[in-house]
């Protein structure tokens, strides 16, 4: 087996899910792609000398959710985000269609500030538990939970902002 | 039990179709494949020449070794200076082990302490700062988050091939309060620092203007005034004018004119401070009894004031946690400045607001804008009429009737 059959199949088993974590940060799927094959290829030339204790996933979780920080601070991206259309969070109509509430719900998930919509995408979307997000994220799990309830708070109060549809809130709490 | 729908719908944001096609995978594989066949032809002439270099390097550091005394120079950090920068006993202990490990290439200390390590090797931490001139490695800030038991340390340091220096920043974790761990931002691009030494102090000396009332002003006039920096780096003088307005010289080249409405003779209070993301280096301008008067960013292209002359209302919003921001009311308008962790980051001016009407509610809260950004919705009085604005630290974005 040669190195890029070793990549090939490293890309395979975790790009896809890599891909979309990285969107949930940058929302411009090119810049996730750019972004995720530097973390793969980051990963693949020290995965000999890896002596992290942390599951490999979880390692490459880590190294995409600081890549795209990294980015996100950069000077690239503000002067970028900045010359785009504003799109506030209370745009659009309300709607009573409760598939449409649903695609929303996603969208609104991803303008939070990166702090609450993080912790929403690891717990929601990926499924770790509280501890694994605190351990990825380096924060004390009562964090994680702190974060969650305020990101939620947060997602709910702008769907009601914007007329749309907030009943998951009052249903499903965790 | 968690509620799928959250995870559906973020799913149907993001997009339900596979992203991982056969196209994307081998684009992210082709630009940087390098078959394996010409690595071992490279080291096929590589090895021996290395090793013959090897060899004959060792024979003469034996050779040296016996005509003279070898001295290296070793450089280390300087833990003194860094220990006497950290207050908390906690963090200087957790980041001198941090540093101590990485110097002696302590593979168990390091992970001990670190949680670098979970983006990067420490062979490639250890790698790293060997590259790093740690003679020149200091602590600038060390700042306490207010929101969690955590504290950033920013250092600067130069690296061995090059003369300028940069900044990078280390975040000391108290985590489950069991014990500090230390990680730092090891793939940031980090800001180039430059240093810039300004007066805690400077006084305002008055002149009155002669004749004309519009202020035109000619370099020689700052060699007039009472010139407070030192090396020519900084002059501030005042002119009264029913306003004074202040002259700003960073340099003999490059000055700045601005005015403030200092409200009497006194002087301004200078507090440097460091801009997150870029490093770069401003000054808060206060007067006595006075609040903030001035934001000066001093590099060669931003030069920004924001003055607050006559604060009639004042609110302040905490951005749960991210930090907070100060409204303040005036003749000119509303003033939004933003602070976090307790340094300025932004201000605005919307003139389009006036004092009056006093807004009857006001609400912030922060979108998907950059770091430093804040989308703020704020509902005034117009008469009888409400009126919503939106903006963000920079603009008015727009005005919903």
């Amino acid at each position: 087996m040669n190195a890029q059959t070793d990549l090939e199949q490293i890309i395979r088993q975790h790009g896809e899910e890599l891909l979309r974590l990285a969107y949930t940060y940058v929302k411009n799927r090119q810049t996730a792609e750019d972004l995720v094959q530097d973390v793969f290829l980051k990963a693949f030339v020290k995965q000999t000398d890896f002596r992290g204790d942390s599951h490999y996933k979880t390692y490459l979780y880590r190294m995409v959710m600081n890549r795209c920080k990294d980015y996100l601070r950069s000077w690239h991206y503000r002067k970028t985000i900045l010359m785009e259309p504003f799109q506030g969070a209370s745009s659009g109509r309300p709607s009573s269609d409760l598939s449409e509430d649903n695609a929303v719900l996603g969208h609104q998930v991803l303008v939070l500030p990166i702090k609450y919509r993080e912790v929403l995408v690891f717990y929601y979307y990926k499924e770790l538990s509280m501890r694994e997000i605190a351990e990825l994220l380096n924060v004390p799990e009562n964090t994680v939970k702190t974060r969650l309830q305020r990101g939620r708070k947060q997602l709910k109060l702008n769907l009601e902002r914007g007329g749309y549809d907030a009943r998951f809130f009052y249903q499903n709490e965790y | 039990m968690r509620d799928s729908s959250i995870k559906t719908s973020i799913e149907k944001a993001i997009g339900e179709q596979p992203w991982l096609t056969e196209e994307v995978l081998h684009q992210m594989i082709r630009p940087h494949y390098k078959p394996n066949k010409e690595k071992r032809s490279l080291s096929k002439v590589l090895i021996p020449s290395v090793v013959t270099f090897a060899i004959a390097l060792f024979a003469f550091i034996l050779w040296n070794t016996e005509t003279q005394p070898v001295q290296p120079e070793v450089a280390a950090f300087n833990y003194e200076a860094i220990s006497n920068a950290i207050e908390d006993p906690q963090v200087e202990n957790a980041f001198i082990t941090y540093l101590k490990s990485i110097e002696n290439e302590d593979y168990a200390s390091f992970e001990a302490v670190s949680t670098t390590d979970l983006v990067a090797s420490p062979k490639e931490v250890f790698e790293k700062y060997q590259t790093i001139d740690l003679d020149t490695f200091r602590l600038i800030s060390v700042t306490e988050s207010q929101g969690e038991p955590v504290t950033f340390l920013v250092a600067a340091f130069a690296y061995k091939d090059a003369s300028n220096e940069v900044l990078k920043t280390y975040t000391v974790d108290q985590g489950d309060g069991t014990q500090m761990t230390v990680s730092e931002d090891f793939y940031g691009e980090y800001p180039e620092y430059t240093p810039f030494t300004f007066p805690e102090t400077v006084t305002l000396n008055y002149e009155e203007i002669p004749t004309v009332q519009e202020i035109s002003f000619h370099p020689d006039l700052i060699e007039q005034q009472a010139s407070v920096g030192e090396e020519g780096t900084v002059s501030i003088a005042a002119f009264q004018d029913g306003e004074f307005d202040v002259v700003f010289a960073t340099d003999q080249k490059s000055y700045y004119l601005t005015r403030l409405s200092v409200p009497e003779v006194g002087s301004l209070d200078v507090q440097p401070f460091m801009v997150q993301d870029t490093g770069e280096t401003a000054y808060m301008l206060q007067a006595e009894g006075y609040g903030l008067i001035g934001v000066l960013f001093m590099d060669e292209r931003i030069h920004f004031v924001g003055t607050s002359p006559e604060v009639v209302s004042a609110s302040q919003f905490d951005l749960d946690g991210d930090g907070t921001e100060e409204w303040l009311l005036d003749d000119e308008g509303v003033q939004v400045i933003r602070f976090e962790d307790g340094a300025f980051q932004s201000a605005i001016l919307q003139s389009e607001i006036r004092r009056d009407p006093f807004p009857d509610s006001v609400f912030t809260y922060n979108l998907d804008v950059p770091r430093g950004d804040v989308f703020i919705e704020t509902t005034l009085l117009e008469g009888e009429k409400r009126v919503k604005y939106h903006f963000n630290s920079t603009e008015l974005l727009q005005k919903v009737q």
